[in-house]
Parts: structure tokens; C-alpha cells; sequence
């Protein structure tokens, strides 16, 4: 039977292929959406449990910062209270860092020519108290001191878009999955209709409501899964995209390795909540034609 | 030894909604292995009877068996297994055009789940036998209108059915096809097979002696 189906499901696509293939492509862009808010989501989650967030600074440094300069900030943070490890990433291991962490493409960036990244020094402190307002304003004032970016800063950001997150997020989330069941549902409704007189006379001829049903549901089923990988293949590009760019534009060189893609679990759970999805919106809209059929 | 009836239609009453009684008390008996012409004007219940016969009317009243069974309150899966042992051929073909020959005839096998060995046999042997083996893999809507009607016919006999019902199967065809399709009815009834043609064809009728069924001001005049 559902070998039989199969083939029935091939003919039907090679037949009728252009509504599924609008089916496909507005699956995926609901797909692709949908991913790129729960991939913005799970990082989110991910940033805020990273430690160095906590209680991180980076001083980023100017080109007038001399070598006396660095050495008077350094002097500052170093006398700070519970001040923890310190350390100075140069612009030149900033680059170097940077090509490393694109494994493939080290030899192609290495032939580039970035703009200068600038000199920071990054520290932490041993308890959960935040820098004082006036001791930042201290650290910004010292000549050659560009910026003071506060990890705290960052989360308590976070954690309000965050928040936000929470709460349209579920709302988003729903009604993304609400749009590709109704997708899914409309292409394999068209796909019946305009077969309705071969489904009538398979009907007259004895067919059980299984055997003209499985074809539909299997093509939903096909819709759900080229839909998965084009939208993954989708936002797995946008992601390497982004998270370049970001690289390439700004001193937070190590972004690569703390924004992150879909775990193989994650994907395996997105999987299968489509097709689940694929084959409930497509028997629903199998059951409502031929149970609607009076034969 | 008497032959076992078929089909029998008792005190069956028809009629649709705002019309007058199509049939107001037919009986009708037809036994296994005959061949049957039902004739009679455009409108007077030929296509109503077949489909009271397949289950896709209901009468108002009256009983219609088929092999045994009482066809009128059949349902679900009793109705399917019902309508497979009846091959149905349609004025209009009812074929899937975009599908091969092949793929039409394969049809009612497929319905039945039975395997692809024994399925391109049943379908070589059919095929075979009505001599359109050379038409087997071309699509249906490149085929002429006979063409279309002896893949029907095919579609229709290749589960070797108990009965064979045709609704004006030579209506839309030259004589010279409409006597092709005749003459397979003819052999497909050699075979064993129950064959009932309605038709108003006058030419047909005469050409061949066979029982007729005449439907006239809602009753069935049986004809000789």
C-alpha cells in the first residue's frame, strides 16, 4: 500500500508540481523565520549563562594609546577591589584569533587586509557587585581609553530582550507554526481539488478512502522535508553571513565561538515537529475532501 | 439445474427532489453469465439503475440484491468490496488522462493490493486479449475517443469481475469502433462475465439478438 502510494505520490508532484513547489517555498520562508527567531532565541539563553558575562570588562584602546598609557590602566584596574585576572589582546593576536577561528578559510583571510582592530584590555572582578559609576568614568577619562564595554551591561540588555522575547516569542512561535500548518493544508487541498474527478472515479471503482488519502499525506509529508532543508540550509548561511560580518566589523573577534548554530539535537526536535506537522495538515486536508465527496 | 440469479431489483421505487417518480415499480432478474441490453430514451433511468445497482443512489423504496446481497444497506467497507466486483464502463471513459493506459487499467489491482507480478500479468493478459497492447504506455488523452473506450473496457475487466455494466459505451463512437467495443463486450461474456450495455442504439440492438430491458414511463418492459 504504501509503495503503492509513493509511486501515486511521485505522479501527483510531476503532475502538479508547480503548487507544491509554492507549497515548499512558502513553507520554507515560514520555516526560515520561525528558525532564525528560535536560533536568536537559544542564543539568548546561551549568552546569559556565559559566565564572563557576569562581571566582564573590555577597555577598548584608542591609537593614541602609548605604551604609558596602557601601563596607567593597567596600574588602575590592577589596584580595583577583588579585581580577577587581567589580560591584553593585542590587534595583532586579535587578527590571529580571529583566522583561526575560521578553520576552512584560514588560508584565504589570511591574504585579506582587515581593518585595525583595537588594542583591549579585559578583566573580571570576583564578585557579584558591578563596577561603581564613577570608577567606570575614571577608567573612560585615562588618555588612550576609547571605550569601557561592561559584560553586566550586555546581559542586563539581554535579559530585557530577553524578557520581550518571552513573551511575543510564544505568540510568534505559535503563529508561525499556525501559518505552515495552513500552508501545508492549502497546497494539499488545491493538490485534491484539482484532482477531484480522479479521486471520484476512484471512488466509484471501490477505492478505500486510505488508498486516495495516503498520496496526499505523503506529499505533505515530502513538502515538510525538502521545507526543513532548504530552511536550514537557509539559515545556516544567513548565520555563517552574520556572524562574519559581525566579526569582521567589530573587535568581538571571538563572537564565532560564543554565538552558536543548532545542536544536532535541536535539529533532530525541529525535525520532527515538521513532519508531524507535515503529515496532521495534510491527512486534515485529505479527510475533509473525500470525506466531503457523497460517493 | 437452475441458473443462480444475479442481480434482482424488487418493487424498487426511485424518484428525485421537485421530479416525477423515475422508476415507480420496477422488478428486474437477471442471472450469472448473461447479456443484457438496457435501452430506452435519454432521461428514462438508465444511468440511475446502474447507479442504484453500484450503491451511489438510494432507492426510495424496494430491495436490490446483488450475488446474494442485499446492496441497500450496504456500507463502508461492505459498499468498496461491492463496487470491486462490478467493472463499470462510462459514456465519457471516466480515465485518468494525464495517466498512461497502463497506469488506468492498473487500477482496480492496485485498489486490491494485489502484486506487481500478478499485476502486469492481469494487465498483459487483458490487454492481450482486447488486442491494445501496442497503446499500453501512451497517455490516455493522446488516445482517440475508441481507444479511450477499449482502455475502459480493460480498466473495467481486469479484476475479472462478476459483472460488467456499460453505460452507453458506444455512444460517442463510429460504427466501425462501436462494433469493436460490442464485440469485446461479447467476449468479456464468453469469459463468464455478467454483461449489462445500456444503450439507445437501434443499430446495436438489432445487429444483436440478445435479451433487452426496456425503461418506459418509469417501468421496465422486458423486450423480445
Amino acid at each position: 500500500m504504501i509503495a503503492s502510494a509513493f509511486g501515486q505520490t511521485i505522479e501527483n508532484l510531476r503532475e502538479n508540481y508547480s503548487t507544491t513547489l509554492s507549497g515548499i517555498v512558502m513553507t520554507s520562508f515560514s520555516l526560515v523565520i520561525l528558525g532564525i527567531f528560535v536560533l536568536v532565541y537559544l542564543n539568548l539563553i546561551h549568552l546569559t549563562q556565559l559566565a564572563f558575562l557576569k562581571n566582564h570588562y573590555s577597555v577598548f584602546l584608542n591609537d593614541q594609546a602609548s605604551v604609558a598609557h596602557q601601563k596607567e590602566i593597567s596600574i588602575y584596574i590592577k589596584d580595583l577591589p577583588d579585581v580577577g585576572e587581567i589580560k591584553k589582546i593585542s590587534s595583532a593576536e586579535a587578527k590571529t584569533q580571529l583566522i583561526e577561528s575560521f578553520d576552512e578559510a584560514q588560508e584565504m583571510l589570511k591574504k585579506l587586509d582587515f581593518p585595525k582592530f583595537p588594542d583591549i584590555i579585559e578583566f573580571v572582578l570576583n564578585r557579584s557587585e558591578p563596577l561603581t559609576a564613577n570608577e567606570i568614568a575614571r577608567l573612560k577619562a585615562f588618555e588612550g581609553v576609547q571605550d569601557v564595554i561592561t559584560g553586566r551591561e550586555t546581559r542586563d540588555q539581554i535579559n530585557t530582550f530577553f524578557n520581550i522575547a518571552n513573551f511575543v516569542g510564544l505568540f510568534l512561535i505559535v503563529l508561525l507554526i499556525v501559518c505552515m500548518v495552513l500552508i501545508i493544508y492549502n497546497t494539499i487541498h488545491i493538490a485534491i481539488r484539482m484532482r477531484i474527478k480522479e479521486i471520484e472515479i476512484l471512488k466509484i471503482l471501490g477505492a478505500p478512502s486510505e488508498f486516495i488519502r495516503w498520496p496526499y499525506i505523503l506529499e505533505g509529508f515530502l513538502i515538510a522535508v525538502v521545507s526543513y532543508i532548504l530552511s536550514l540550509a537557509i539559515i545556516y548561511f544567513l548565520y555563517s553571513f552574520v556572524v562574519a560580518g559581525i566579526t569582521f566589523n567589530t573587535a568581538t573577534y571571538s563572537i564565532r565561538t560564543v554565538v552558536r548554530f543548532f545542536s544536532p539535537l535541536e535539529m533532530g526536535n525541529l525535525f520532527l515537529t515538521l513532519i508531524l506537522l507535515g503529515l496532521f495538515s495534510s491527512f486534515l486536508a485529505a479527510n475533509k475532501v473525500i470525506n466531503y465527496l457523497d460517493v | 439445474m437452475s441458473i443462480k440469479p444475479l442481480i434482482t431489483f424488487r418493487k424498487v421505487k426511485k424518484s428525485f427532489l421537485g421530479k416525477e417518480p423515475l422508476f415507480s415499480d420496477i422488478n428486474l432478474e437477471i442471472s450469472e453469465g448473461e447479456f443484457i441490453f438496457l435501452t430506452g430514451v435519454s432521461g428514462a433511468g438508465k444511468s440511475t439503475l446502474f447507479r442504484l445497482l453500484l450503491g451511489l443512489e438510494k432507492p426510495d423504496d424496494g430491495s436490490i440484491k446483488f450475488n446474494g446481497s442485499e446492496v441497500t444497506s450496504l456500507v463502508g467497507k461492505e459498499m468498496l468490496q461491492h463496487r470491486r466486483s462490478i467493472g463499470m464502463i462510462f459514456q465519457d471513459y471516466k480515465l485518468l488522462e494525464k495517466r498512461t493506459a497502463e497506469d488506468n487499467i492498473a487500477i482496480p489491482l492496485q485498489i486490491k493490493g494485489i502484486s506487481r507480478s500478478v499485476k502486469s500479468a492481469k494487465i498483459k493478459d487483458i490487454t492481450h486479449k482486447l488486442k491494445i497492447s501496442q497503446i499500453l504506455k501512451q497517455q490516455v488523452r493522446s488516445l482517440s475517443g475508441g481507444e479511450q473506450q477499449l482502455i475502459a473496457i480493460a480498466r473495467a475487466a481486469v479484476h475479472s469481475p462478476t459483472l460488467i455494466l456499460a453505460d452507453e459505451p458506444t455512444a460517442n463512437l463510429d460504427p466501425r469502433m462501436a462494433t469493436r467495443i460490442f464485440d469485446m463486450l461479447t467476449l468479456l461474456n464468453e469469459e463468464g462475465m455478467t454483461v449489462v450495455v445500456a444503450t439507445h442504439d437501434i443499430n446495436l440492438l438489432k445487429a444483436h439478438k440478445k435479451r433487452i430491458l426496456l425503461l418506459k414511463q418509469s417501468a421496465l418492459i422486458e423486450v423480445h
